[in-house]
């Protein structure tokens, strides 16, 4: 397997999670902090770029869905390790919902998400992948989130998004929703312009920056 | 698992030579032969892994299990000898269950062995969706732990806030009452040592008219009985002592007076609500509060300020807050130390600073001094509560605010900003 361009802290990270190495891992992103205490770096230029990598090793038949599924839950469980550090102390009283769309098994990248809003003191919820979008509604009515996020890593799931989207604007039509993941790096601008009133943050930085303006006008 | 097999016209069997020979390479169906002693004659990769057919301390025939080796010697007639779910391992930490067939011919055992692949991807898709689920759970653990966490904080210290106001709730009423108490019995000296002064000083004027109308009689032995009676019970200087004993209780009692009336003002237990008061007043009887501790340690203390000055607030609760900070900078000093309290005013806020000369505050604990129980007095000597009690009396109940101004070595000064009127 082949990787190019990448930084020798991703080879390594990328390297243990192929073996399944979980203890290593952990230590990879510990080691990570200790240098640059910004989680959202860690999982900017060391997770998402090895879950990236990942997915290609899969596409380019390189490795199997237990293999990934694996890569992917070694990431999470990091993810879990971190999260009470990542709680803020600061609560703003507010609320997101973060959800995966219909059909969409990955859920590392809309935790990543949940976690930049709860460094920013918001409280998030999250159901789970495999949950029909009848379930979401149910949920959005019961929690009344200030934002719903949505993600969407594999782009074959893009058309389910579209009908998310349709459902939730005529149930909730005044809830704010964003939507990101890797899928949308493969999307046309005309696939994009069909997603109509909804705010597409590329990137951990740009949601950070869009939580933080929403903090400043609290 | 089971699924039905589409067929048609027998095409796979036309590639059967080469099916055959890649079967015999991969890894999901597992084909070896045996000899009747159990030693494995040839094997392809899967079963050799299967039986860790590497390993030299263990013949392979003992890795079967289930059934052993010896079951396919049976006697039967039959060329099929086992057919069903076959474990294969070490009895340690290998151990496979395989779906085989076992066929015997004369001293020929071959073994015939799959994995269920269909079956070990749904367990597959099934663990990831558990890990997941896991995976939520855990998150939802660590939020409820964390929310746990804080909320036990919180109560914690809202129960030492609650146990120091009640205390300080309890001893107020006990210094009211007392204060009350001592008030009948000192109006009545007070206004009795008055009586008494001048009682004793018509006596001595009695006296002294009595002996002018003896002497102007002009009995010689008259005379003298009186100048002898005077001499002999010391009258002029009882007079004089007598005086000079009645000033010194008047002063003494109007020490009393004010302690008294400090103490009582200082409480103002009945004074709940937000009252116009003089502030200056008020600051002098806190200052008598701390005087004892201002004496003790010689403080060369200072107080300034401009006289009747009025504002509303809470009397009880801001006099607790400008004697936190001036007990504070007290003992922040060492002896001999400075101390200096001054009171100014703007149009709409009054400005109560407390400077002292001591060593300051530390910049690393400048952020949390108004943190509830953080204190750097020895354990035992300080609640750690003052500053943070301080800060909730004027920042929340007087919606002032606090400004500290502590440079290392050149001591600190606390600035109370409180608004001349509440909003209510």
């Amino acid at each position: 397997m082949e990787s190019q361009n990448l930084s020798p802290v991703v080879k390594d990270y990328l390297q243990n999670l192929l073996k399944g190495n979980r203890s290593n891992c952990s230590a990879i992103a510990r080691q990570y902090l200790e240098k640059n205490p910004s989680i959202k770096d860690l999982y900017e230029e060391v997770f998402k770029v090895s879950l990236y990598e990942v997915g290609r090793f899969w596409e380019t038949n390189q490795i199997t869905v237990a293999t990934e599924h694996l890569a992917t839950a070694i990431t999470e469980g990091i993810l879990n390790e971190l999260f009470e550090q990542i709680i803020s102390g600061r609560k703003y009283n507010k609320k997101v919902v973060v959800a995966c769309v219909e059909g969409e098994q990955h859920q590392v990248g809309i935790k990543m998400v949940a976690d930049v809003f709860e460094m920013k003191g918001w409280e998030s919820f999250f159901l789970g992948t495999g949950i029909p979008t009848s379930e979401l509604v149910k949920f959005i009515h019961e929690i009344k989130p200030d934002i719903l996020a949505v993600s969407l890593s594999v782009y074959f799931n893009f058309a389910n998004l579209l009908k998310m989207l349709e459902l939730l604007r005529n149930e909730f039509p005044d809830l704010q929703i964003i939507v990101g993941g890797q899928a949308f790096s493969r999307a046309s601008d005309q696939a994009l312009q069909r997603l109509g009133n909804v705010v597409l943050l590329s990137d951990l930085y740009l949601l950070e920056k869009y939580i933080e303006t929403i903090n400043t006008n609290l | 698992m089971d699924q039905s097999r589409l067929s048609e016209n027998n095409l796979i069997s036309d590639w059967a030579p080469l099916i055959c020979d890649l079967s015999n390479q991969g890894y999901s169906v597992a084909i070896g032969i045996f000899n009747a002693e159990g030693r494995l004659l040839e094997a392809n990769p899967a079963l050799c892994y299967f039986l860790d057919a590497d390993r030299i301390q263990l013949e392979p025939k003992n890795f079967f299990i289930n059934p052993e080796f010896s079951f396919f010697l049976s006697d039967k007639n039959e060329e099929l000898v086992f057919e069903g779910l076959m474990t294969v391992g070490n009895y340690a930490d290998v151990s496979y269950v395989l779906q085989s067939r076992v066929f015997r011919r004369n001293d020929r055992i071959l073994v015939y062995a799959e994995a269920d692949v269909p079956n070990l991807f749904e367990e597959n898709k099934k663990m990831s969706v558990l890990n997941q689920e896991v995976n939520n759970l855990q998150r939802q653990l660590i939020k409820e732990k964390k929310n746990l966490q804080t909320t036990l904080a919180e109560l914690k210290e809202t129960q030492q806030m609650l146990i120091h106001s009640e205390k300080m709730n309890a001893m107020g009423k006990l210094v009211a009452g007392v204060a009350h108490e001592l008030n009948n019995p000192i109006a009545f000296v007070y206004s009795n040592l008055f009586s008494l002064d001048k009682y004793v000083a018509e006596v001595f004027d009695a006296i002294r008219q009595i002996e002018h109308q003896v002497e102007s009689v002009g009995n010689q032995e008259l005379n003298e009985t009186i100048v002898q009676l005077r001499e002999k019970n010391d009258l002029d200087y009882l007079e004089e002592d007598i005086s000079d004993m009645t000033k010194e209780s008047k002063v003494g009692i109007e020490r009393v007076k004010t302690i008294v009336e400090d103490l009582r003002r200082f409480s103002r237990l009945d004074e709940s609500d937000i009252k116009q008061v003089d502030l200056i007043e008020n600051i002098r009887s806190t200052i008598s509060i701390a005087r004892a501790e201002i004496s003790k340690k010689n403080i060369d203390f200072q107080f300034t300020s401009p006289e009747g000055l009025t504002i509303e607030c809470f009397p009880g609760q801001l006099n607790q807050a400008i004697l936190n900070v001036l007990i504070n900078a007290v003992q922040a000093v060492d002896d001999g130390g400075q101390v200096c309290l001054s009171v100014t005013n703007d149009e709409n806020n009054v400005f109560i600073s407390v400077k002292d000369n001591g060593n300051g505050i530390p910049e690393e604990i400048k952020s949390r001094i108004f943190e509830p129980f953080f204190t750097t007095k020895p354990v035992g000597s300080g609640t750690g509560l003052g500053l943070s009690i301080t800060y909730k009396i004027i920042h929340d109940l007087h919606n002032g605010k606090i400004e500290v101004h502590s440079e290392a070595g050149s001591g600190t000064v606390f600035k109370l900003v409180v608004p001349s009127k509440q909003v209510v």
